[in-house]
């Protein structure tokens, strides 16, 4: 089989093309819709755009953030997101850049966390991939520089 | 700038990098280019920011002396007006010690005038970390 150009219009590689019918816009209209429902902590909502088969990786270390890792299935997603809701309160959810074709999206935003057991407020930039299918979220990539976001979970720099 | 531009900048971009062509890349990157590897520069001294062409180009010396490029595998790229997204499967190997670090980022770019005017790039730098030291890091 000949490899995809991941160049060419539409993206591709080892990504699978999911969605054929997708209309144009409906990666950003739903990414959209989904950022304002995580700024305003409003998990239902938010939970109404993961399909049910997802497959969600955010990269990190587990080692401090056992949250994160890689998921498969909503509910799989929608626990992460509780556990992580349990020790953090989203404070800040500014999206920096939203770039997205027929059936893709990406963004970076400025976050802001506070740590519910100390108060003290992590600060970082999460950059995302999402590729949406039928309106949902079937698909999701998380970036962030995981080692300064370690540090101010931890409070202090780490000897390296 | 059309998507089809941003898309044949991005294209030369990335071959001229894995393929090594040090000055192709250089002749597409924009003098007034705003480049950010969002990494600990007390490990990566070429992470952080860098304003304009000749900084971006020392940085990049900078990492050429202490890592040589093995792979640079993209495998999802978006395109919107004169923005891309990329992600990719990076292989680098540590000069000093052949250590191969292995990792995917997420690259984030402006084109303008055919040149690369806005760079960002993360990854889990965690765990980049750790691969460059060899060791886990005492938490």
């Amino acid at each position: 089989m000949a490899q995809r150009d991941p160049f060419s219009a539409g993206g591709g590689g080892s990504f699978p093309v999911l969605s054929e019918a997708a209309d144009t816009g409906e990666a950003r209209r739903v990414l959209v819709q989904v950022q304002d429902a995580f700024r305003k902590n409003d998990y239902e909502r938010l939970a109404a755009f993961y399909h049910d088969d997802i497959d969600w990786i955010f990269h990190g270390p587990q080692s401090i953030f056992p949250e994160v890792g890689h998921r498969r299935g909503k509910t799989e997603v929608l626990k992460s997101l509780a556990a992580l809701n349990a020790l953090y309160r989203f404070e800040q959810y500014d999206t920096e850049q939203l770039i997205a074709d027929n059936s893709a999206a990406a963004s970076v935003a400025n976050v802001h966390l506070v740590q519910r057991a100390t108060g003290r407020i992590i600060q970082c930039k999460i950059a995302s991939f999402h590729r949406v299918r039928d309106g949902k979220i079937i698909e999701y990539r998380g970036f962030t520089d995981s080692f300064d976001a370690a540090e101010q979970v931890r409070g202090r720099e780490f000897p390296i | 700038m059309s998507e089809g531009g941003t898309r044949e900048t991005v294209r030369a971009l990335f071959d001229a990098y894995e393929t090594r062509n040090f000055d192709r890349f250089a002749g597409l990157i924009h003098d007034d280019i705003d480049w950010v590897i969002h990494g600990p520069m007390a490990v990566f001294p070429f992470a952080g920011l860098r304003r304009g062409r000749p900084a971006v180009l020392q940085a990049l010396a900078g990492m050429a002396l202490t890592y040589s490029l093995e792979s640079y595998v993209p495998d999802f790229v978006i395109v919107d007006s004169d923005r891309a997204a990329i992600m990719a499967d990076v292989g680098l190997s540590q000069r000093a010690t052949g250590r191969l670090l292995r990792f995917r980022v997420a690259n984030f770019l402006r084109i303008e005038d055919g040149k690369l005017i806005e760079f960002r790039e993360f990854a889990d730098s965690f765990d980049q970390v750790e691969q460059a030291l060899g060791r886990v890091v005492e938490l």
